[in-house]
């Protein structure tokens, strides 16, 4: 018991890790998201289409393999970036192509003689998407994205194995030198995961909760 | 029934007797885990599945020097090679299977150590394993020692025995230090220029360096002179314990050992086969 009291204090510290690539990675893949959601439904046939390829390659494709083309594949065509970026970039692409695929089944709920009323009284198209559409979309995927970033939340731990000493990383590590404790160490790294995830869950009740107000 | 039909039949039952423990387990004592395993006559054994040359899964199936002790080891206790079943064990899984008795022994580059003599049984040690560090061909940052890795980017795969050497021996290193899950990727990332060196198994590394001919080159650096043992489930008369050691020694004697190490490691690490390790572990003498 000593010994994973004396343990805990590292695990923790390597949980920031953890959160710092979440947050980050749940902001930049909110951009590419709604980015890719709107070229969706653009009236653009090849900027359709380029999305389609994306979302239909990248979200079919294990993660570990888009860590494995962004971490390895890319420093052969001379783009070489730190560890950890290659972690970001890796969990953007693939977490941007589920926000984006959330936020479509948004877009399409709002009926469409809304976008055709914005349409007619001579806003563009992206003026439709920015005061119509997007507004009632996100508040309307609140619920679908708290599952999409808490499943971000634990794909961080695929960066443990391209170099991010992140919290599972850590936890590997630590069961090697604490090899009395290992099912203890591995426990506690699981209940600090959950705890930080039933926090996500209470933040975006409280966002749904705002969302409803707003609307 | 007569004096002679009671004699016949008293002969038959020591026939009898005499073939049924001829043919089963005659050289081991009743109870014990080898009696156990040779009736069975199948084993579980716990294997590295990324280490080249030691513990290796490819198409064909498992292969490597651990794998090799293996079926020695098997074959000693009459079990054939296609009854051995080979269970892929990691660094956090291998204790946890042990002590649950998922298999009957691991044999996985797994390093002897204090800690983990608290948890389970060691027999052996049965190979000398020393770490070594891998940089690109041609030494461009000129490492000489393991004072020359401080700041710079050594790869290492997570969990493992360097690791934890690295951060109790050379702190200095350790903190600019990257882990990868395995040792392939580590390789990768040196090529890529990713990593400025890779350290793990001497074997390895030369594995891999003969994997990526011409790119990478093993230095001649060693440190932590671990040594392998074989993993058992703890227990208290350590009778299985003291029959793998006494097996290993004579795996040594008549020459399997070397043969064994000269088709695995022998092939990549120069210098022919080291001297065996005296066998000990958590059952010395």
């Amino acid at each position: 018991m000593n010994e994973l009291i004396g343990a805990l204090p590292i695990l923790l510290h390597a949980f920031v890790t953890t959160l710092e690539l979440t947050f980050l990675a749940a902001l930049t893949s909110l951009v590419v998201g709604i980015i890719a959601a709107a070229m969706r439904v653009s009236p653009v046939p090849p900027l359709r289409w380029a999305v389609s390829v994306y979302v239909r390659f990248v979200r079919n494709t294990p993660l570990t393999i888009v860590f494995f083309i962004t971490v390895f594949g890319l420093p052969q065509v001379g783009i070489n970036f730190s560890f950890f970026a290659f972690a970001l970039l890796a969990l953007t692409l693939y977490t941007g192509t589920f926000v984006a695929e959330t936020l479509r089944a948004g877009i399409q709920a709002i009926p469409i003689g809304q976008i055709e009323a914005a349409r007619a009284t001579g806003l563009t198209f992206i003026q439709v998407l920015r005061y119509v559409v997007l507004p009632q979309a996100l508040r309307s995927v609140v619920p679908p994205l708290a599952s999409v970033f808490i499943a971000l939340f634990k794909n961080t731990s695929i960066a443990s194995a391209f170099g991010v000493a992140e919290a599972i990383g850590t936890m590997t590590n630590m069961v090697n030198v604490h090899s009395t404790i290992v099912l203890w160490v591995m426990g506690a790294t699981a209940i600090i995961y959950i705890a930080f995830a039933l926090l996500f869950g209470r933040a975006f009740a409280w966002l749904e909760r705002k969302a409803l107000i707003v609307r | 029934m007569s004096k002679l039909n009671k004699l016949v039949t008293a002969i038959g039952v020591a026939i009898a007797f005499a073939a049924v423990s001829s043919a089963g387990a005659a050289e081991f004592p009743a109870g014990s885990k080898m009696a156990e395993l040779a009736k069975a006559g199948k084993i579980k054994v716990g294997v590295q599945t990324q280490y080249p040359l030691i513990g290796m899964k490819t198409l064909s199936g498992y292969e490597g020097f651990d794998v090799d002790i293996a079926r020695l080891l098997a074959a000693k206790l009459g079990i054939k090679n296609e009854n051995i079943e080979f269970v892929p064990v990691t660094t956090p899984t291998r204790e946890p299977f042990l002590e649950q008795q998922k298999v009957d022994m691991v044999i996985a580059a797994y390093s002897i150590t204090p800690n983990r003599e608290k948890v389970i049984d060691f027999a052996g040690p049965y190979l000398p394993s020393p770490s070594g560090v891998m940089v690109k061909k041609g030494n461009p940052l000129g490492i000489k020692s393991m004072d020359d890795l401080i700041g710079k980017k050594l790869c290492g795969p997570s969990g493992s025995n360097q690791e934890s050497f690295i951060s109790a021996h050379f702190p200095e290193v350790r903190k600019t230090m990257v882990l990868f899950d395995s040792s392939a990727k580590c390789a990768q990332a040196v090529i890529n220029g990713q990593a400025d060196a890779s350290t793990t198994e001497v074997a390895i590394l030369a594995a891999l360096a003969k994997q990526n001919e011409g790119q990478l080159q093993v230095l001649g650096i060693n440190y932590d002179m671990s040594l392998y043992g074989i993993g058992l489930t703890k227990t208290e008369d350590k009778t299985f314990c003291k029959w793998i050691n006494k097996t290993l020694v004579e795996l040594e004697k008549d020459g399997s050992w070397a043969k064994a190490y000269n088709e695995t490691i022998g092939t990549v690490v120069p210098g022919g086969a080291p001297k065996p390790p005296e066998v000990g572990g958590s059952c010395p003498g």
